[in-house]
């Protein structure tokens, strides 16, 4: 029983060799290594930044330099500085958005799929009614009667997803609820709750971190998209999807680099979030990769 | 094992069950009666879709919610066809313990076997700690004959046979003084089918639980059970003890499952089967349900359903021994 026993180095050590280990894992590798780097500059972006953000530091429209890595915007405010405390609202409101769809998805999802009978019915109905909305207008058409805000803009973004979370879940409980060992469960005296939250949910729960994990790409750029038109966050906060829009005006001037770094910006986030699911996804569960 | 003797722990009496359809109810069980004695072990027999199964998922009403029962099922004395889902829970794994037919599916894959059993024995014994339930567990896991230190692994890491030794500890970890056993050696290899087979039957001398064996293997049932029912379409067609059935069956359908039963003769090719297919349990025929596929059938086979004859100590239910009895 000794041999069982390893150092929590070890075992992390074995953890992250299965996690890395194979071609999807260096991709798995990669793609965390980006979205580590984005925490990062959240996190500790005061101090990562060059100058404050929304203080106009230079000229308008300074195109990248010594002093402006990224160049200047049309208020002459530093575009590197914006495009690192941007990260910050990014992540903070795909990560809100997507745990709200999360924690209100999957909860619904386990009782639709356990109890099953009228109120499955009404609930599909409600959530496939919402399904059918293209995401980005759905999200605009509930942040437009929301208004601004990190919260609003959280929520309308959790509304698009929540659906997604539903149905997955609902139809992995519908499956998993007639297999032989919660049967056996039941046999053995266990309660209707108990079933449901120590057999069901966690022989659900892979495949749902995968689209949480898929979800977070999606959810950054919906919040980027609007942003950009103005949806968003209220300015001067640094924004990814508003800078985007505000560079947009000056292209014709040749500023390319208001919105080429931004733009950047996101694509790389997007990026990361997309190659970390992706490897993700098949760890945990190989029969998704022939589904796709 | 004798007849007649010791307590009943279970008896079913007119016991019907019911499923629900979109439109009608499939009579899966319809109407039986049968008593277990405190020891003793019951073959239950028939071909697929006779209501075996049902019967064996009716004790512990595991069956779909909209489900029907009709007549009384006493567990323990205490009738159980009116309780309901939160009653039934103490009646589970404490007094009726199950097992079920596919141990490759039967145990949660995510959980280790310490685990599955603190889980159950909680629910019966809130309050219990993990050590006092290892412990048990470790004492039950050496009676099935597992070695205790494998608790700490996950059914996945099992192979079948041990997998349904440990299904057959979880299902006696409680002490149940009941034990269904719905088809615990279909999906094994024959030797571990007899070492399963005969660990049970220790177990039951030991614990002197009483037995409900549904198979569809009239060598199981012959090898464990005292006395066999055998069940078509819903009804129990003949109730004996195993020597009777086995060697002087009276009901023609008895007669033909002995003759289906395949053999190792490599001379004797021939598969013998029951031609035809049992009757739809929606609409049962008003006569014998057997009538269409019987080889002895008479006229009244057809109009009017046999009654329970008691004869050389079981019953039979057919009119080929009624004699004279004059129902007509």
């Amino acid at each position: 029983m000794a041999r069982d026993k390893k150092f929590v180095s070890e075992r992390i050590g074995d953890f992250a060799r299965d996690l890395f280990g194979s071609g999807t894992g260096r991709l798995t590798l990669i793609g965390s290594f980006i979205l580590i780097f984005y925490v990062i500059l959240a996190v500790f972006a005061p101090y990562i930044a060059p100058y404050d953000p929304i203080e106009r530091v230079g000229l308008s429209l300074e195109p990248p330099s010594k002093d402006f890595w990224f160049g200047t915007d049309n208020l002459g405010r530093d575009i590197l500085s914006r495009v690192i405390y941007g990260s910050r609202i990014a992540l903070s409101i795909s990560f809100l958005g997507v745990a709200v769809a999360f924690i209100i998805g999957v909860p619904l999802g386990l009782i639709s799929g356990y109890v099953g009978g009228w109120l499955d019915r009404v609930l599909t109905l409600i959530m496939d009614a919402m399904y059918v909305f293209p995401g980005l207008i759905l999200a605009i058409a509930v942040a437009a009667v929301l208004g601004p805000g990190i919260v609003n803009i959280s929520i309308s973004i959790a509304v698009v997803y929540t659906p997604t979370y539903f149905r997955v879940i609902r139809n992995q409980v519908a499956a998993v609820k007639d297999e032989m060992y919660v049967e056996a469960a039941r046999a053995l005296g266990a309660k209707r709750w108990e079933i449901i939250l120590k057999y069901i949910f966690p022989n659900v729960l892979p495949s749902v971190v995968v689209v949480l994990s898929m979800n977070l790409a999606d959810a950054l750029m919906t919040e980027a998209g609007l942003s950009f038109l103005g949806l968003g966050i209220a300015p001067p906060t640094p924004d990814w999807g508003f800078d985007l829009n505000s560079g947009q005006r000056f292209v014709l001037s040749r500023a390319w680099w208001g919105i080429v770094f931004p733009g950047l910006a996101i694509v790389f986030a997007a990026l990361g979030f997309s190659i970390f699911s992706e490897g993700i996804n098949e760890l945990l569960n190989p029969t998704i990769r022939e589904r796709r | 094992m004798a007849k007649n003797e010791g307590e009943a722990v279970l008896r079913a009496e007119n016991l019907k069950i019911h499923y629900k359809t979109k439109k009608s109810y499939v009579k899966a069980v319809d109407g039986i009666d049968l008593t277990l004695r405190k020891g003793e072990t019951i073959g239950i027999v028939g071909e697929s879709g006779c209501g075996k199964s049902t019967f064996g998922q009716g004790i512990l009403k595991l069956l779909p919610q909209k489900t029907k029962y009709y007549g009384k099922l006493l567990v323990r004395d205490v009738d159980v066809t009116p309780l309901r889902e939160n009653d039934m829970r103490k009646v589970r794994g404490k007094v009726v313990g199950m097992i079920f037919q596919d141990p490759m599916t039967s145990l949660n894959p995510i959980t280790k076997v310490e685990k599955l059993f603190y889980e159950t024995l909680e629910e019966h014994n809130p309050g219990i700690s993990f050590n006092e339930s290892r412990e048990v567990t470790a004492q039950i896991l050496q009676k099935v004959g597992i070695e205790p230190r494998r608790m700490r692994e996950y059914p996945f890491q099992f192979s079948g046979g041990m997998r349904q030794r440990v299904m057959i500890a979880l299902a006696l970890v409680l002490n149940p003084d009941i034990i269904v056993a719905d088809e615990p050696t279909t999906s094994l290899d024959v030797i571990v089918q007899a070492q399963i087979l005969n660990l049970l039957d220790e177990l039951r001398q030991s614990y002197n639980a009483s037995i409900i064996l549904i198979t569809h293997d009239l060598g199981v049932v012959a090898e464990m059970a005292d006395r066999i029912a055998v069940m078509y379409a819903g009804h129990i067609v003949e109730q004996n003890e195993k020597e009777k059935i086995y060697y002087e069956p009276k009901h023609p359908y008895t007669k033909l499952l002995l003759k289906s039963i395949p053999n190792t003769n490599p001379k004797d090719l021939e598969l013998t089967f029951i031609p035809g297919s049992p009757p739809s349990l929606v609409n049962p025929p008003i006569g014998c349900r057997f009538a269409s596929r019987c080889p002895y059938k008479m006229s009244i086979c057809d109009e009017k359903e046999p009654p329970v004859v008691e004869i050389d100590g079981g019953m039979v239910k057919c009119w080929l021994y009624t004699q004279g009895s004059d129902n007509q």
